[in-house]
């Protein structure tokens, strides 16, 4: 070998043993950062692990509690107890609710659990509301306790079983992030859904009301979707239409037809109308939103109203609410004999080059002719029961919408150290039924 | 092995170990990329920064959420004063600093004109749900949140609903993260304010891509865009 193949040799050689060195220590800190990944993995693993069996546990601890709190309530006969146990059971169902609904499982499978917790708390604060109100347990109520004391006892009972049916093999976040569904649990929901829950139907189901679901009718004649689109064309002839297009129809709370409404300057409205009557239930669009300068509150309000007349609803301005974007919505409503009827509200939002909205699903399905009890009524009393640190600016006399019925009241608009309430008084009672606070957003002026 | 080979096998190696170390290289950088907000951001994550630094005293312009050069300048002086790199952009080290988090998508899309966190995150599950969508659509799967939201089989917040196990494919894969844009804010506006085209529905899915066959039983009531909504 001469001279210079000895020293290619080695230089190649040195070369490979860098290679090979390069290697190692690539491979060196490829398997230092898999480890540190599989650690990362499991810990997030754990996290989410720990996570679902702490609503598990939880879930399982409320509805004990659940079922002990509605049995006692079966039980008593004082009020100051049974308003206590009634506040306990609103916090157990809420709790249990939140868990179920944390668990990772379809929502058919928890549909039936999660109903009885929402209808079980919301029974309780009714019955709260009574005995607040100086009523007490009528047969029924009392019948219904014991309905969902026994439900209750079932799904405790299920949720022993399962619970010792997997003995300590409970991972939830390994189905998770497999097939998805946890199949032990999944199954045994299944099972509660079909065998647990047989109470008596629920003469009051608060906002969760399986009654809210039912259809409305509007009581007008049914048309065809043809002559609807023309009516449509007549009610929308201040926008200057250029063309109108059916897009099917809609079944469902309220029968509508829909339609695409396409406008001379371009902007497309979704519009449906109802099917009896062919009176326009709703109009959204975007594109005439936008811009910076919303419309002064008077002008709004004007041509909201012009707006919902001429679409055929006797209304009038009650509120006006405008947002960051330019957007201002007015909510309009009957006012008869000087009461404002808040079950029938329309509202229409305006955006600077137009209506951009309209809404009228609670005038559809609450609007008859009611006729007002003209009895005198005079609002001072209800006034002296209002909080003394209240500043009543305003006051009217309000139809208002509360469990299933309409009650009139007293609307006053009061303010308290900088915030502004609306309290709602029963103006044959007196007493409050409700009360709003007005909170400034980016969205507009909204009551909660 | 002749002298030519030798010289092949010898580059092959380092273009071999440069490749691997490139690699890992590449891989490192990734992992360690910090989402940055920068003059020119705009969106929620930039109003946060100018509350904090308002709050603190370094930024006397308004709270609008766009990164201009009043906030560069007040995060300048935030970062010298607290013995961190001045380059004005907010990456992780002087987010932290701040007590903020942030994410991969907190920086771009969004005009971000909301302070109400719950229209915020029902924009944010519409975005990723709905965003190719026509405007009634997007409101209508506003309204099926909503509407869960008062249905007694279904949790009763809108956060509870929208990130309930399995409901929202968008939540599932991570798009709910994606931001929301001006059009999604102001159709869950019409939506929080009464609108509802599906007059009730409390579901829907895209034909062409669900698979959920009990999802297909229920009573389909309207067709909008791609999405079937059902009772």
């Amino acid at each position: 070998m001469t001279k210079t193949a000895k020293i290619v040799t080695g230089i190649i050689l040195g070369i490979a043993l860098l290679c090979v060195a390069a290697v190692i220590v690539a491979l060196a800190v490829v398997n230092n950062g898999l480890i540190r990944q599989n650690q990362i993995n499991a810990a997030y693993k754990t996290q989410l692990e720990n996570v679902y069996e702490k609503s598990y546990f939880e879930l399982s601890d409320s509805v004990r509690n659940l079922e002990t709190s509605l049995t006692k309530l079966t039980a008593t006969n004082s009020k100051t107890q049974q308003q206590a146990l009634l506040t306990k059971i609103i916090g157990q169902a809420d709790t249990a609710q939140s868990d179920l609904n944390t668990l990772p499982l379809a929502n058919e499978s928890l549909q039936q659990s999660v109903a009885f917790t929402n209808k079980t708390g919301d029974f309780c604060k009714y019955l709260q509301m009574k005995l607040a109100n100086g009523g007490e347990f009528s047969a029924s109520d009392r019948a219904n306790i014991a309905g969902l004391a026994k439900s209750s006892k079932k799904l405790n009972a299920s949720l022993c079983d399962m619970t010792d049916g997997m003995g300590c093999d409970i991972n939830f976040a390994d189905s998770v992030l497999t097939d998805g569904i946890m199949e032990g649990v999944s199954d045994g929901f299944d099972e509660i859904n079909q065998n647990t829950f047989d109470y008596p139907e629920l003469i009051y189901d608060g906002p969760f009301s399986d009654a809210k679901q039912k259809d409305i009718v509007v009581d007008m004649p049914m048309m065809t979707q043809e002559d609807v689109k023309s009516k449509i064309a007549k009610d929308l002839s201040m926008l200057n239409v250029s063309n109108i297009e059916y897009k099917g129809d809609l079944k469902n709370k309220l029968e509508v037809y829909n339609y695409e409404v396409m406008l001379k300057d371009g902007d497309l409205l979704y519009v449906q109308a109802s099917k009896n009557g062919g009176m326009i239930s709703s109009i959204s669009a975007s594109g005439r939103k936008g811009n910076e300068t919303a419309l002064d509150v008077e002008t709004a309000q004007k041509r909201a109203e012009q707006f919902a007349r001429a679409l055929g609803y006797d209304v009038k301005p009650i509120w006006v609410s405008k947002t960051e974007e330019g957007c201002t919505y007015v909510n309009l409503a009957p006012v008869v004999s000087n009461v404002i009827i808040y079950p029938d509200l329309v509202k229409v939002s305006l955006g600077p080059n137009g209506i951009c909205g309209f809404e009228s699903f609670n005038y559809l399905a609450n609007h008859k002719i009611r006729v007002i009890d003209k009895m005198a009524r005079s609002s001072e009393t209800a006034e002296r029961n209002l909080y003394e640190g209240l500043q009543v600016k305003n006051s009217n006399l309000a139809l208002v919408p509360k469990n299933n019925k309409e009650i009139l009241c007293f609307e006053f608009e009061c303010e308290m150290e900088g915030e502004q309430y609306f309290i709602f008084v029963d103006a044959d009672t007196n007493q409050e039924v409700d009360i709003f606070r007005v909170i400034k957003g980016t969205e507009g002026y909204t009551v909660m | 092995m002749t002298k030519r080979t030798k010289v092949i096998f010898a580059v092959l190696a380092l273009i071999f170990c440069g490749g691997v170390l490139f690699t890992l290289t590449s891989v490192t950088q990734t992992a360690d990329a910090a989402t940055v907000v920068k003059q020119g951001s705009k969106g929620e994550i930039v109003r946060q920064i100018q509350t904090k630094l308002k709050n603190w005293g370094y930024y006397t312009g308004s709270v609008d959420g766009v990164f201009g050069a009043k906030t560069t300048t007040a995060v300048k002086s935030f970062q010298k004063k607290n013995g961190l790199t001045q380059d004005g952009v907010v990456g992780q080290k002087t987010a932290s600093a701040m007590g903020i988090t942030l994410s991969s998508t907190s920086s771009s899309g969004s005009s971000g004109s909301t302070t109400n966190s719950d229209l915020y995150l029902l924009a944010r599950a519409v975005y990723g749900e709905a965003r190719g969508e026509p405007y009634n659509g997007k409101v209508a799967v506003a309204a099926v949140i909503l509407n869960r939201v008062k249905h007694k089989d279904f949790p009763n917040s809108i956060s509870g609903v929208i990130y309930q196990p399995w409901a929202f494919t968008a939540v599932n894969d991570g798009q709910i993260n994606m931001g929301t844009n001006d059009e999604c804010i102001k159709a869950c506006q019409d939506a929080m304010n009464g609108w509802d085209p599906t007059y009730g529905c409390i579901y829907y899915y895209n034909p062409a891509t669900a698979t959920n066959k009990w999802i297909r039983s229920r009573p389909i009531t309207v067709t909008i865009g791609k999405h079937v909504f059902c009772k």
